[in-house]
C-alpha cells in the first residue's frame, strides 16, 4: 500500500500530509499510540521543510511518498531547498529550551524519538528525508 | 482545534480540544499573548481534550511559561494524556512542566501566589 503525491511549501498544507498519513494508518489499522506517533513526526518534519529549508517561501515544491509494508511504515519526503542538515540535540534540551538558547532541534529529537530510524541524504539537488516506523 | 477560557479568581483556565499543530497554534498564541498583555499571570491549560501536540505547541507553552515566570506568575497543566505526557518526556520538560492528575489539584498550586 503506497501513496506519492506533491505540495507547495505551505505551512497549511500541513493539514493535508497528515491526513493523508492518517487515511493509509486508518486503513492498515495502525492506531494509538503507534499513529500518534507518527503523525506527530510527519507533522515536525513538514514543518521544518517549510521553516528550515524552504524559510516560508511558499512556493517550493515537497514530494511525499507513503510507504505500509507489513513490517513497517516509511514517509520520505523530498524538497529542492538547498541542502539542510537537521541539527543534533544533545542533553539537557528541557533546560536549554527554557532558557531560549537558539535552534536546538526539537523537531528532529522528537522525530528520532517517536521513529525508529530518520534518514537524512542529499541526493543531487534535493534533500531526502525518510521517517521509517516498524510495526510488530 | 478549538480552546474556551474562563475564569477562576484571577486564574484563567485554558480548555484545549483536538488537534494543536503547526498550523492552529498561531490563534492560541495570540490569545494568550493578548491575556499575558491584560495583566493575566496565572494560567492553568486543561489538556484532558486535546488529540494531538506538536512541538510548535510546545513552544507555546515553553514560552508562555518564561513570560509568566518573568512576571512572577505561574503556568500549571492538568489532565495530560499519556500520549502528551510522552512528549514532554522526550524534550525533557516532564521535570519542568508542573503537571497534575486534575483541575482541582491544580487550582491548589496557585495558592502560594
Amino acid at each position: 500500500m503506497e501513496g506519492r503525491f506533491t505540495l507547495t511549501s505551505t505551512i497549511e498544507n500541513t493539514v493535508i500530509v497528515n491526513d493523508k498519513v492518517q487515511e493509509i494508518l486508518d486503513e492498515k489499522g495502525i492506531s494509538g499510540e503507534v499513529q500518534y506517533e507518527i503523525l506527530t513526526s510527519v507533522d515536525e518534519a513538514f514543518s521544518n521543510i517549510v521553516f528550515h529549508a524552504y524559510h516560508s517561501r511558499d512556493d517550493g515544491i515537497v514530494e511525499i511518498l507513503i510507504e505500509a509494508g507489513n513490517n513497517s511504515f516509511s514517509v520520505t519526503f523530498i524538497d529542492y531547498a538547498e541542502e539542510f542538515v537537521p541539527p543534533e540535540s544533545s542533553p539537557g534540551l528541557g533546560k536549554a529550551l527554557m532558557n531560549k538558547t537558539g535552534n536546538l532541534g526539537i523537531g528532529i529529537h522528537v522525530m528520532k524519538q517517536f521513529m525508529d530510524r530518520v534518514l537524512y541524504e542529499r541526493v543531487g539537488n534535493s534533500n531526502h528525508l525518510t521517517l521509517v516506523k516498524k510495526l510488530k | 482545534m478549538n480552546f474556551t477560557v474562563s475564569d477562576l479568581d484571577g486564574i484563567k483556565i485554558v480548555r484545549i480540544k483536538g488537534k494543536l499543530d503547526v498550523n492552529r497554534s498561531i490563534e492560541l498564541e495570540t490569545e494568550l499573548e493578548t491575556m499575558i498583555t491584560g495583566g493575566v499571570n496565572k494560567l492553568l491549560f486543561d489538556l484532558e481534550a486535546i488529540e494531538f501536540l506538536s512541538s510548535s505547541g510546545l513552544r507555546i507553552f515553553i514560552a508562555t511559561m518564561r513570560t509568566l515566570k518573568d512576571n512572577k506568575g505561574k503556568l500549571v497543566f492538568c489532565s495530560v494524556p499519556p500520549m502528551v505526557r510522552k512528549l514532554f518526556k522526550i524534550v525533557e520538560l516532564d521535570n519542568i512542566f508542573e503537571t497534575y492528575d486534575n483541575a482541582e489539584e491544580a487550582l491548589v498550586a496557585f495558592t502560594d501566589l
